[in-house]
């Protein structure tokens, strides 16, 4: 018989207070004596759990586990408590990634207990989730079934839950229609206009903008019905999409009032008749009337009808300029339009991520930025963000090769952000004789902490010698500065990449 | 101060010191020669001066017998990256005999003194946690003795006096008490000089709101309480158990004293857990010929380095000493007679309803234990219908897991849905994985 509930109850209330009264001299000890009897007994008495299912096996993955010293350092990587030389957020993520993807290339996998901590990582970073699905292997989709946090990595993508469109806020109301277009652009443009009149103004610029994803000709006809909106922003938003839309009408008539404004001319000039004003379709097209201070009307209108043509339109067959950018660019531009014309031009290129555009463009407009002061102006950095990567390579190199650093050394950031990593052997020298030329120079047109942080995650580890060796220099020559903190830095996140990927094998 | 029998370390024990695997991955990098100026070894001193990002060189001196370490730089580990490249310096032969300079000097002097201090302190530190240096003056030793016993009994007499009015006034009210109903008395008994009851006593807040657990643990303090009144009746055995958890420490020379078990004792878990300002290392052992399971405990002051003697996966041919009590447990490694070397699986592991029988059999011999090691044999994690883990043997008997730990992920991985070794802890609660033996790699969970 079991006297233990009997005990707790009565300890519960109280010996005090009960009813009945008590034989026992002293009720408390007593009580307290045979509910340590009864305790022990029952501690001593835990009988093993019956009928507990049977696990299915994890499939076999052939591939062999990374060696153990490396089953550590990815654990550290997926920690964010442990300290790590003082790796903030960003650098961790990346040397993840780079660990993932050698670990992969070599044909290895993750170690099993290691990826609870992966599957959460790949949780909380979409980008990341190829890499694990790849380093984990099939004892990942296996684990990642077993908990409804991790099946977004078996899961393909699936439809989003419709309760968000119905009560989300207006921010998740826009993500459910971008994941529903990827999964179903019709039903996601249906949903949209079906519930078009009810929404407000930003609401309507939000949502425009998700249809982004998955846009086809099939949503031409509601966005031309988009144009037909009161206010410029909702109609800026169709604008947007429509430009991109090959074959759109839109893209018809706005090639037609570029082509009527730039005209081949005698002596091989660019004749140029910016629009003598903005009539009602231009309107509804998304330009604007009121220029910006300093700019005239006539030239705010050419340039937005140039921003918004594709660029298509000066090189296809028909053309009369040829069929390249140079034979637009190489011309000269009558009565002063030239930097008008270049500036629509370039916009055109960055929003239509154009690197032939971009490369042309940026040669032309070399002679002026050499000698222009003060920073460059968004439109030409823009540029610099499309160009391929060989020729942002090409541009970095020249840069990094000038004996000391230039006006154009204010590009180098976006430059080398455009050299994807690895570098090639050429850059990497390049950077690291860079970066010693310049560490005597007292006031740099960019920032050196900038550089070496990019550098330190894009150099080829082979490197690891030769940044510890200019990390020694430079602070036996410039002692107690602050590049020579961010150089030992540099250093000391190079020569990690390279211990980590040794490890790995 | 020469000392010529202080033999040069390997890079593995210099490495051991190190507080993380960033400060060593650091030490490693400044251990270049070019870096340093000034170094010299005189045993058990060794000096140095690197060159590090600030304008003036780095001061690093090492007392090799501690080790103790100091060095200039701003730091607050302990050892610092500058201490750890010195001491592979000197592990790999770069380091020349030499006369040590005035700075490091004067530090080594300073040693000499503060070391007798620094054990005194360390003793005391020990001393909270239950060990304590043998006394030198038998008069005054005993009695200091006395005096304490005088004053643990009254503290015993007031504590079962407060046991009494908990089941008195019903422990319904107790269950919502602040954590000051617990404290209050817990100060009594620290100020009773019975430590070891004080925290146990405090520990009651921590289960306070489970009246089913709160009532177990005040029965087994008034357990504990009538044992100390009835002491002289007890076996021995018994009798150093409840000395001990009442708060008598018992001298490490004592324990020395005691004969030595010789097995080949292999390390087949490690916990390291804060617990009261303290770093506590909890090593669990189990002997392949004895089959007897051993815990070795090891302090540091909390952010200081443990010192890496048992390594988890390796076993290691040794003489340990038990502490006396009704169930011997906690051991301290007196001799090791070969260096350890790794096993592929643990010795002695047993199936589920074994490994319960020996528990109720430990908890027969002392009724207050409540973690208790088992090794278990082919064991798979799997989740019940309500989707509480478990783990389950060949012959379908399961233990549960302790629920503190929702979901045994790591475990879980490892195993693959296929059966493997598992070095665990049992307490009431449930089971706390420690290691695993999967695929033939050791896993720490």
């Amino acid at each position: 018989m079991n006297r233990w509930p009997d005990l707790l109850a009565t300890a519960l209330v109280g010996t005090d207070r009960r009813l009945s009264p008590s034989t026992v001299e002293d009720p408390p000890g007593a009580l307290l004596d045979l509910a340590a009897v009864w305790s022990v007994y029952r501690r001593a008495g835990v009988p093993p759990v019956r009928g507990l299912p049977t696990p299915a096996p994890a499939p076999a993955d052939e591939r062999p586990v990374v060696a153990e010293p490396a089953v550590t350092t990815l654990a550290s990587l997926l920690d964010p408590d442990t300290d790590q030389i003082g790796l903030d957020q960003t650098t961790r993520a990346a040397l993840l990634t780079e660990w993932l993807k050698v670990a992969t290339a070599r044909n290895l996998r993750a170690a099993p207990e290691s990826l609870p901590a992966l599957l959460e990582i790949g949780r909380r970073h979409p980008p990341l989730r190829p890499l694990v699905l790849a380093a984990g292997g099939a004892r990942a989709s296996w684990l990642a079934q077993q908990n409804p946090d991790w099946t977004y990595l078996t899961g393909g993508p699936s439809r989003p839950d419709a309760s968000t469109w119905a009560d989300g806020s207006p921010a998740q109301r826009v993500a459910y229609l971008a994941a529903l277009r990827h999964v179903d652009p019709a039903a996601g443009r249906e949903l949209l206009d079906q519930d078009w009149s009810t929404l407000d103004v930003e609401e309507r610029v939000g949502l425009v903008g998700a249809l982004a994803t998955g846009l086809g000709s099939a949503d031409e006809q509601f966005l031309e019905r988009v144009l037909d909106d009161r206010r410029r922003e909702v109609r800026l938003a169709a604008a947007e999409l429509l430009a991109t839309l090959p074959g759109s009408g839109y893209q018809t008539r706005m090639a037609r009032r570029a082509s009527a404004s730039l005209r081949h001319g005698p002596d091989g000039t660019v004749v140029v008749r910016p629009p003598a004003d903005v009539d009602p379709a231009m309107l509804r097209d998304g330009i604007s009337r009121k220029p910006p201070s300093r700019i005239g009307e006539r030239a705010w209108w050419l340039a937005q009808v140039l921003a918004r043509t594709p660029l298509t339109v000066w090189t296809e067959g028909g053309s009369e300029f040829g069929t390249t950018p140079d034979g637009l660019l190489g011309r000269q531009v009558t009565d002063g339009w030239a930097a008008v014309v270049h500036q629509g031009l370039a916009e055109a290129a960055s929003t239509q991520r154009d690197a032939g555009w971009a490369e042309a463009l940026l040669t032309t407009l070399e002679p002026d930025l050499a000698t222009r002061p003060g920073p460059v102006p968004r439109w030409v950095e823009a540029l610099f963000w499309v160009l391929e990567p060989a020729q942002a390579t090409r541009r970095a190199l020249a840069v990094l090769r000038e004996p000391s650093p230039g006006p154009r050394a204010r590009l180098l950031e976006v430059l080398l952000a455009g050299c994807p990593p690895p570098w090639p052997a050429e850059v990497a020298d390049a950077v690291l004789a860079g970066l010693e030329t310049h560490a005597a120079h007292p006031r740099l047109p960019y920032q050196w902490s900038s550089v070496c942080r990019l550098a330190a995650l894009r150099l080829p580890v082979d490197r690891a010698a030769a940044a510890t060796a200019l990390a020694e220099r430079i602070r036996v020559k410039h002692p107690g500065q602050g590049r020579v903190a961010e150089i030992d830095r540099l250093a000391r996140v190079l020569q990690l990449r390279h211990e980590m990927i040794e490890e790995i094998a | 101060m020469a000392d010529e029998t202080t033999p040069r370390w390997s890079t593995d024990q210099v490495l051991a010191l190190a507080p993380d695997v960033a400060s060593q991955r650091a030490g490693r990098g400044l251990a270049t020669p070019t870096r340093w100026r000034e170094t010299g070894t005189d045993p058990p001193g060794l000096w140095g001066r690197c060159a590090g990002s600030g304008p003036t060189p780095y001061q690093v001196v090492v007392e090799l017998t501690g080790p103790a370490v100091h060095c200039t730089c701003p730091s607050r580990k302990t050892p610092c990256k500058h201490a750890l490249a010195l001491l592979l310096l000197w592990s790999g032969g770069q380091v020349a005999a030499g006369k040590p300079p005035g700075w490091a000097a004067e530090w080594l002097d300073q040693q000499a003194v503060r070391g007798d201090r620094a054990a005194a302190r360390a003793a005391a530190a020990a001393d909270r946690a239950g060990e304590q240096t043998g006394q030198t003056d038998d008069a005054a030793a005993s009695k200091s003795r006395q005096r304490r016993m005088a004053r643990v009994e009254a503290g015993l007499d007031e504590l079962d006096r407060w046991l009494a009015d908990q089941i008195r006034q019903g422990i319904a009210g107790a269950t919502r008490a602040g954590y000051e109903h617990w404290d209050t008395m817990a100060a009594r008994l620290v100020d009773a000089q019975a430590q070891a009851l004080a925290s146990a006593v405090r520990r009651l807040a921590a289960v306070a709101a489970d009246p089913d657990r709160l009532l177990t643990e005040l029965a087994l303090l008034r357990l504990l309480v009538d044992g100390y009144r009835r002491i002289y009746q007890l076996p021995a055995d018994l009798a150093a158990t409840v000395r001990s958890r009442v708060g008598f420490p018992v001298p490490t020379a004592e324990v020395l004293a005691q004969p030595g078990v010789r097995d080949r004792w292999a390390v087949v878990g490690v916990q390291e857990q804060y617990e009261e300002w303290l770093t506590v290392r909890r090593v669990w052992l189990h002997g392949a010929g004895t089959g007897r399971s051993a815990l070795s405990l090891s302090f540091a002051p909390a952010g200081q380095p443990l010192a890496a003697d048992l390594l988890l996966g390796t076993v290691v041919d040794a003489d340990l000493c038990f502490y006396p009590g009704a169930l011997p447990l906690r051991a301290i490694v007196a001799t090791q007679h070969s260096p350890a070397e790794p096993f592929r699986e643990p010795p002695g592991t047993v199936d589920v309803a074994t490994a319960l029988d020996r528990y109720a059999a430990a908890v027969a011999a002392e009724p207050w234990l409540t973690r208790w090691p088992m090794l278990l044999a082919g064991v798979v994690p799997v989740a019940d219908p309500a989707g509480r883990w478990h783990v389950r043997d060949h012959t379908g008997a399961g233990l549960p897991i302790d629920p503190v730990i929702s979901a045994p992920w790591p475990l879980v991985a490892a195993c693959g849905g296929a059966p493997v070794s598992l070095a665990a802890e049992w307490s009431p609660a449930g089971l706390r994985p420690l290691t695993a033996w999967a695929e033939g790699r050791l896993v720490r969970l």
